[in-house]
């Protein structure tokens, strides 16, 4: 077995052969590079990104990031923003008699968290029973409690939380940063995103979509099982004497073609994207094979795990994209809306979905943090962790009622990052009382980006693409940077 | 730092109508109101008015009207007439606090000049005379902001090509405007392109197809001296045609056949805009009639039930059903500002390449649309709603007896927005145009509650107006853009400020006179543009002339292009002897749906003749997109697209080595050539060069290619041709 982590693109023998029996024709491509015939530079060469006032344009703290979308609405009163007034004013209505405009328009009584928060590490910061392993990490966690949202219908408030737009059509972060930095190796796409294995949140691509960028930002989706990439081996077996030789023959053609159109970068750059996809054959196949790391590291993610193995591969096939050089990684845990519920969106009963959810996500997500601190690759990574919006302090039953489950909450909910360039074990920002408002240092969505794209040495302001009258941002006209939360 | 107290309001009236009083009393005061006009006006307009406006007022001052001025701002009263020195205006300007940093676009300076400071101060010590009435601050352009005398606006010039000096007898008018800019910068154009080059690309370009090799030979030998007139009269009528450049068109309009955002639910009655489209071009629709039809069809021609289908094109984004759904009325409020936002700013972009949206929450920031504007255009289109409507079933139209269009409903008068948020209700506007536009025409004259038709019948009106300088100039800029790669003007969907300046403007206004003088069929533009001999130059590289002008945009080539998405996937069905021709009619589905609450698509390649229809019968929904198309820069279907990317990478390399259809396809390949060519190798090699690059196989390719083959058998030959350079690019 080949070292886990240094990055080495050596194949042996054993990953050789099962790559020939998939029918990946790496024989062909051995010989290729045998040959020279993809030239000698170096293997992670980095690829820039298009931006005309490229970054850095201030130093980054941060080389790249790997955000966790939770689908449907993570909340915030049972997780990571304790509010002790919610416990005491359980079973009665909102202190204020108010009826908050609320998306399913139903205000029942107030309920306390149905996990226990107690106060974590060296840090005591607060974190519920919900995330007992992350919770073991609070000291390298930054919590925001005062975000908002500008609406509380799903899709709208995932795009803006991943576009800084309610509408479709607008980039995501992750292609803006593709855009902005490009990647740190050809070998590999720079913003991959892994959906939750039951299925893709609603929008489908839409959540990954380059909206007005360039199609090579789009999110490239790798999968944690079967095939990693879309057409990365032929879709049916082609001997590997026919593939070096199809190549070959390829290659001379565009040579020759070259040489009656000198001066063209495009059909030079082409001609290069066939050495890039070699490069990307050889590595995908390498980087998505989990079976080279060690049972420890299996273990400390939940590998094997009943309900913590389908997150557990995606968050450890993250580590090691990332640490490869991909700039972006964006896994989604939850699936589309509706019933059985397969996200977040706990409506009906608290305890059955978030138990359910959390049970996935916990324990994989906190082995990723200790990974990656272990490693010392947190040094300048930054995990960012959110949903779309929070989860009202009362549940969502007609008045004078106690439900079990609880509406959508724009006006205030948690996120919380880690790593690079951030003050550890800290909150930001606070709700009301019960935790149905941000009333101390409200943050929006641009406020998030912003901060987001300053630790990775990006100034909000600067990182523009024109399209359609206007030098468009990933924080329109908005976004003011959170010093409150930087080192 | 300044700090200034507080004066009380009462104080500040005071100071007003002191003011008042002073500028009503001076003696000088016509001269005075000369001075302000021609001096003061466009200082204030240059440098205070994007913040100091009446629609958002930063700091509650507004500078555009004698009242905002008297009546001062949150730190009170901005003037002391005939006392700069106790002036907060002066004070804050000489120091150099306003205007405040980041306010300006790159390339203007921020702070006054020593003149302008000069002229403000002598203003101000003179009385601080106003003149007539409110400053526009958008009637003139500046280095930071268009006005309603910017380029795109005025009217569009009656030039004759015979002004332009140019000492060859040129063959068609476009050719002297080029040549007048060449020559200028002392580049000369290429020669003429072979005739083989020129019929695969007047072939893609007019139908998106390769030219068969019967017809590559036949235009190769055609001796006639109207031999290319001929071809480009056989191509402009084919029905192909249509199915081309209306590919262009629903770029734009970013037509998909789903809803968009959470449940993305099918349309199934969507694709009768599609064929409109097709045919409206392919029986060369006067443009004007064609926008017309789209923006109120239903209305205008009552007798015809199936032109209710053209209005498709009001109804063609995305749709938040789930947003219109839900209880909470001030969230649908929103929801619904969102939407008519989007449905304005794609229809003014279409139509005149205006960016109008951008004055939702306040005046243009760079182009003469106010606030006001923008309300009225929303006005305009506030009955538009998505929805199905009845229609005859018959040939074209769908079994179902009803078609996705425009369910028109009587609006709520429509307030202006402040900020664009809607608890924060202006005025009640009338239903009308940009005032910068076509002026007289913009005015439409309807009250704040006008029936509904009415006034998409004045819109369609103002946009198709003689006079109104956008929409020809906008139009011909588009077919240019797809014949020549790049547009005169290189942001087709913005003719403002932050928009490019055309490369050739007597050559944008020539055209779209032109368009106009004929009737404004397309079908003669693109007759003159490709009968030019711009169009017919070369595609070879000129080392010399790419380092005076490296963009090409003298044109002293032809640039190669790269095959768009769609082309591609139909030149390797053409190609491989697959492709259905098929025309119209519910399109092609490669996917498998599920419904989860929401409607998801799991796209797959498909196998059999139904699915081999050109790309533009893809059913196109816009969260399953097709991975092949994607990798080749296809747009996403929700947002608008004036311009394809061409984008180069490592994942286009490996859909088209490996991704099923383009393997499937290399087999079928490999079968015709052995069924047209027999069992000779070479009759094999010879007529795969001719399909695929539409020349006849060389020498010194030869042997190669047949010891490949031999080796490793034809469809491998053919997956290599797919990939070849020579096959994606056209010169």
């Amino acid at each position: 077995m080949s070292n886990d982590h240094d990055g080495s693109k050596v194949l042996d023998r054993r990953d050789f052969l099962s790559w020939v029996s998939a029918g990946l024709g790496a024989a062909a491509l051995h010989h290729l590079f045998g040959n020279g015939l993809l030239g000698n530079e170096s293997a992670r060469a980095a690829t820039g990104g298009d931006a005309d006032d490229p970054p850095p344009h201030l130093p980054a703290k941060a080389k790249r990031a790997i955000h966790i979308f939770l689908c449907g609405g993570l909340s915030h009163v049972d997780s990571f923003d304790y509010r002790p007034q919610l416990a005491r004013l359980h079973g009665q209505p909102l202190p204020s008699g108010e009826k908050p405009d609320v998306f399913f328009g139903q205000v029942g009584l107030l309920r306390q968290p149905d996990w226990q928060f107690r106060q974590r590490g060296a840090s005591g910061l607060w974190v519920s029973d919900l995330f007992p392993h992350l919770a073991a990490m609070a000291d390298e966690l930054t919590v925001i409690r005062s975000m908002t949202a500008e609406t509380s219908n799903h899709t709208p408030a995932t795009f803006q939380a991943n576009t800084g737009f309610r509408l479709n059509g607008f980039p995501v972060a992750g292609s803006w940063l593709s855009f902005g930095l490009g990647c740190e190796t050809d070998e590999l796409p720079a913003y991959v995103v892994i959906p939750d294995v039951r299925g893709v949140p609603a929008g489908g691509s839409i959540n990954w979509s380059n909206g007005f960028l360039p199609a090579r930002h789009q999110g490239v989706t790798i999968r944690s099982r079967g095939p990693a990439i879309h057409d990365l081996a032929p879709a049916r077996p082609i001997d590997g004497a026919t593939e070096a030789a199809s190549r070959q023959l390829l290659a001379v053609m565009n040579e020759r073609h070259l040489a009656e159109h000198a001066g063209s970068d495009a059909l030079l750059a082409r001609i290069r994207s066939y050495e890039m996809a070699a490069r990307m054959q050889l590595a995908v196949p390498e980087v998505a094979d989990l079976d080279r790391e060690t049972s420890r590291t299996h273990e400390l993610y939940g590998l094997g795990g009943e309900a913590t193995n389908d997150f557990g591969r995606a968050c450890l096939l993250s580590r090691r994209l990332l640490e490869r050089g991909v700039r972006f990684v964006q896994l989604f845990s939850g699936g589309a809306f509706g019933s059985p519920r397969i996200n977040w969106d706990g409506h009906e009963d608290m305890v059955a979905n978030h138990g359910q959810e959390a049970a996935r996500l916990d324990r994989p997500v906190a082995g990723l943090l200790a990974d990656l601190k272990q490693r010392g690759l947190l040094d300048d990574t930054l995990v960012i962790l959110s949903s779309e919006f929070g989860r009202t302090p009362f549940t969502q039953a007609a008045g004078e009622t106690l439900g079990k489950g609880r509406d959508h909450n724009q006006y205030g909910f948690s996120t919380w990052l880690a790593g690079a360039g951030l003050k550890h074990g800290i909150a930001y920002g606070s709700t009301d009382d019960v935790g149905l408002r941000a009333v101390e240092n409200p943050v929006t969505w641009h406020d998030f980006h912003a901060t987001i794209l300053h630790l990775l040495g990006i100034d909000h302001q600067r990182l523009t693409f024109y399209h359609n009258g206007i030098r468009r941002r990933l924080t329109n006209v908005h976004g003011n940077v959170i010093e409150g939360i930087l080192a | 730092m300044l700090r200034l107290a507080r004066i009380s309001k009462a104080a500040r009236c005071v100071v007003g109508v002191l003011a008042l009083q002073i500028a009503a009393a001076d003696a000088d005061e016509p001269a005075k109101a000369g001075f302000f006009a021609k001096q003061v006006a466009p200082l204030l307009a240059r440098h205070c008015l994007e913040c100091h406006n009446s629609s958002d007022p930063k700091g509650g001052l507004d500078l555009t009207r004698a009242e905002g001025l008297a009546a001062g701002g949150d730190s009170g009263s901005a003037i002391v007439p005939g006392d700069a020195a106790a002036s907060l205006l002066w004070q804050r300007v000489s120091s150099g606090e306003m205007p405040p940093e980041g306010k300006s676009p790159a390339g203007a300076q921020r702070e006054l000049t020593p003149t302008e400071k000069a002229t403000l101060r002598e203003w101000i010590a003179a009385g601080a005379v106003w003149g007539a009435g409110p400053i526009d601050a958008l009637a003139q352009s500046s280095d930071r902001r268009a006005g309603a005398d910017w380029w795109s606006l005025r009217p569009i010039a009656e030039l004759q090509s015979s002004c332009v000096d140019v000492q060859e007898a040129a063959t068609n008018p476009i050719d002297s405007f080029v040549l007048a800019r060449l020559y200028a910068a002392g580049l000369k154009p290429s020669p003429p392109a072979s005739r083989a080059a020129l019929i695969r690309r007047l072939a893609f370009d007019l139908i998106g197809l390769p030219p068969s090799p019967a017809e590559v030979e036949e235009f190769v030998n055609d001796a006639s001296p109207v031999a290319y007139q001929k071809l480009v009269d056989r191509l402009l009528a084919s029905p192909h045609y249509g199915e081309r450049w209306a590919r262009h068109w629903l770029d734009v309009v970013r037509f998909a056949e789903s809803q968009g955002f959470e449940r993305d639910r099918l349309r199934p009655n969507a694709w009768p805009y599609r064929d409109w489209v097709v045919q409206a071009l392919n029986h060369d629709m006067p443009y004007d009639e064609f926008l017309r039809r789209q923006l109120a069809g239903d209305v205008l021609w009552p007798d015809d039930p199936t032109a209710v289908v053209a209005t498709g094109f009001l109804v063609a984004g995305p749709w938040d059903e789930v947003g219109q759904t839900q209880q909470s009325e001030a969230m649908k409020a929103v929801v619904r500002q969102d939407e008519l936002e989007d449905l304005v700013g794609v229809t003014a972009q279409t139509c005149l390449a205006l960016t109008v949206h951008c004055a939702r929450c306040h005046d243009h920031k760079f182009d003469p649309v106010s606030q006001t504007d923008y309300y009225r255009f929303a006005a305009a289109l506030g009955g538009v709603r998505h929805g199905e409507r009845k229609t005859p079933t018959g040939p074209g139209m769908p079994a179902s007896g009803a078609v996705y269009a425009v369910t028109p409903r009587q609006p709520e008068a429509t307030y202006v927005l402040r900020r664009g948020d809607t608890r924060q209700r202006g005025d009640v506007v009338s239903p009308g145009g940009v005032k910068a536009v076509a002026a007289a025409r913009a005015e439409f004259g309807l009250a704040p509650d006008a029936p509904e038709a009415q006034r998409r019948v004045k819109l369609a009106e103002w946009i198709t107006a003689a006079e109104n300088p956008l929409t020809a100039r906008v139009m011909v800029n588009r077919l240019w853009q797809y014949h020549f790669g790049a547009g005169l003007v290189d942001t087709p969907n913005d003719f403002g400020f932050n928009g490019g300046r055309p490369s050739h403007p007597e050559l944008l206004d020539w055209l779209a006179a032109e368009l106009m003088r004929n009737g404004w069929s397309l079908k003669q533009l693109h007759r003159a543009i490709v009968l030019s001999a711009t169009y017919r130059q070369a595609a070879g590289f000129n080392a010399e002339a790419a380092r005076v002008d490296a963009g090409n945009r003298l044109l002293w080539r032809k640039s190669p292009l790269r095959l768009e998405a769609e082309e591609l996937r139909d030149a390797v069905l053409e190609v491989s002897g697959q492709l259905n021709r098929t025309m119209g009619g519910p399109g092609y589905q490669d996917f498998r749906t599920f419904t989860n609450n929401s409607q998801f698509y799991e796209v797959f390649d498909a196998e059999g003749f139904a699915f081999q229809r050109r790309s533009l019968y893809r059913t196109c929904i816009r969260s399953g997109t097709s991975p092949l198309l994607d990798v080749l820069d296809c747009p996403d279907p929700s947002a608008t697209a004036p311009t394809r990317a061409v984008t180069t990478t490592p994942l286009q390399a490996l859909a088209l080595l490996n991704d099923s259809f383009m393997l499937r396809m290399a087999e079928r390949f490999s079968e015709r050539l052995r069924a047209e060519a027999g069992n000779d190798l070479a009759a094999q090699v010879d007529l795969a060069y001719r399909l695929a690059f539409a020349r006849p196989i060389q020498a010194e390719e030869r042997s190669m290619a047949e010891t490949f083959v031999s080796q490793h058998g034809l469809a491998a030959f053919c997956r290599v041709l797919f990939n070849a350079n020579e096959f994606l690019y056209v010169e």
